[in-house]
C-alpha cells in the first residue's frame, strides 16, 4: 500500500488507536493531536481514500446538524499498528545522521 | 453572534460551495465542526483552515455500480469537449505558424514559432481522434448493461492516464516554443522561461493528483466488479 509516511500520519493513527471501536470527531482529533484542520483533514481524505478510515454522519436527535464522523476500519488498525510500531522502534534507534556519519 | 462567528460561518459555506464534488462531504464535516467549537477565535482558526480542502479537486467517488453509468457518460462528454489545455495549445498554432514564414524573425524565434506549431497539431489530433473515437454509434448501447459500461469507463480512465503523457507532450512544446519565440532580448526570456516554469511547477501537483484520481477510480471499479461477481 502506497502511503506518504510522515509524523503527523503516525499521530493521528496513535491517536486512532486509544480508542480504536470507537466514532471520533475531527474536531477533537485535532485537539489531541495539535494538528490544525487544514492538516488533519488532508490526511484523513488520504485514510479514506485508501479505505483505512470509515466515515459517517453521527445522527442527532435534538435537532442539531449532524458531525462528520471516523474510526479506523479492520485494515486500518492494522496498518495504523504497525505504523505506530515502526514509528516507536524508529524513535528509540540511535540516530546517525546527528551524529554527523552522514 | 459576533463578527468573528459571522466571519467564521462565512467562510466555511464558501468552502463547502467551492469544493470539489470529491471533496464536498468533508467540506461539510468541516464547517459542521467549526459551528460546534466553542471559542470564536478557535473556530475562525478551524474555517481558516479548512480552505485547505479547495485546493484538492477530486471527482466524486462510486459508491455503486448502479452510478457508473452517469460517470461513465460525463467523462465522456468531456473527453468530446477535450482539456481546455489542448484547445490552448491547438489555437495558438496558426498564429505561430505564420511566424515561421516572416524573415526578419531570428532563428531561435522562428525555432519557437515550430515548437508550438508542433504542440498544436499533437492537440489537434490528439482531440479529433477522441472526438471522432467518441462518437461511434454503438457507444450509446454500452450505457444500458451496467457491467458492459464499467469495463467501457475502465477501459477510458486508463486511456485517460496513458493520454496525458501526449496531452503534456503538446502543452510543453506550447510552453517551449512561447519562451523561444518571444520577442525582446535574451534577459526578457530568460525572465518569460521562469515564469513559465514556476507554471509547471504549480501544475504539476494538479496533474498528479489527476492521476491519483484517475487510479483510485480504477481500484474502486475492481473492487465493484470483484463484489458483483461473488
Amino acid at each position: 500500500m502506497k502511503m506518504r509516511r510522515s509524523p503527523q500520519t503516525s499521530l493521528v493513527f496513535a491517536e486512532f488507536l486509544q480508542c480504536r471501536e470507537e466514532w471520533r470527531y475531527g474536531y477533537d482529533i485535532s485537539r489531541n493531536t495539535g494538528l490544525k484542520s487544514g492538516t488533519l483533514y488532508p490526511i484523513l481524505m488520504r485514510l479514506a481514500e485508501h479505505r483505512l478510515l470509515e466515515t459517517s454522519w453521527e445522527t442527532t436527535a435534538e435537532g442539531r446538524p449532524p458531525r462528520h464522523i471516523y474510526k479506523l476500519t479492520q485494515d486500518g488498525v492494522r496498518y495504523a499498528r504497525t505504523q505506530v510500531s515502526a514509528r516507536t522502534v524508529g524513535a528509540g534507534a540511535p540516530s546517525f545522521a546527528g551524529a554527523g556519519g552522514l | 453572534m459576533t463578527l468573528i462567528r459571522k466571519l467564521t460561518l462565512s467562510i466555511s459555506q464558501k468552502v463547502v460551495r467551492w469544493a470539489s464534488p470529491g471533496c464536498k462531504e468533508w467540506a461539510q464535516g468541516l464547517a459542521r465542526e467549526a459551528a460546534v467549537i466553542e471559542s470564536d477565535w478557535a473556530a475562525l482558526r478551524w474555517a481558516l483552515g479548512s480552505t485547505r480542502v479547495l485546493l484538492d479537486r477530486r471527482e466524486e467517488p462510486i459508491g455503486s455500480l448502479a452510478e457508473v453509468p452517469k460517470a461513465a457518460q460525463l467523462l465522456v462528454e468531456r473527453a468530446r469537449i477535450g482539456p481546455v489545455a489542448m484547445w490552448g495549445a491547438l489555437i495558438q498554432g496558426p498564429v505561430y505558424a505564420w511566424g515561421i514564414f516572416l524573415h526578419h524573425r531570428s532563428w531561435s524565434s522562428r525555432a519557437g514559432d515550430a515548437v508550438v506549431v508542433l504542440g498544436a497539431l499533437i492537440a489537434g489530433i490528439n482531440l479529433l481522434i477522441d472526438r471522432h473515437r467518441l462518437k461511434e454509434p454503438w457507444r450509446d448501447d454500452v450505457y444500458d448493461d451496467i457491467l458492459a459500461c464499467a469495463r467501457f469507463y475502465r477501459a477510458e480512465l486508463e486511456r485517460r492516464s496513458s493520454t496525458m503523457c501526449i496531452q503534456t507532450f503538446a502543452v510543453l512544446c506550447w510552453s517551449v516554443g512561447w519562451v523561444l519565440a518571444a520577442p525582446g532580448d535574451l534577459h526578457f526570456r530568460l525572465i518569460s522561461g521562469a515564469a513559465m516554469g514556476l507554471l509547471w511547477v504549480a501544475a504539476a501537483p494538479l496533474m498528479a493528483q489527476s492521476l491519483r484520481d484517475n487510479h483510485s477510480r480504477i481500484e474502486r471499479l475492481d473492487e465493484l466488479l470483484v463484489e458483483r461477481s461473488e
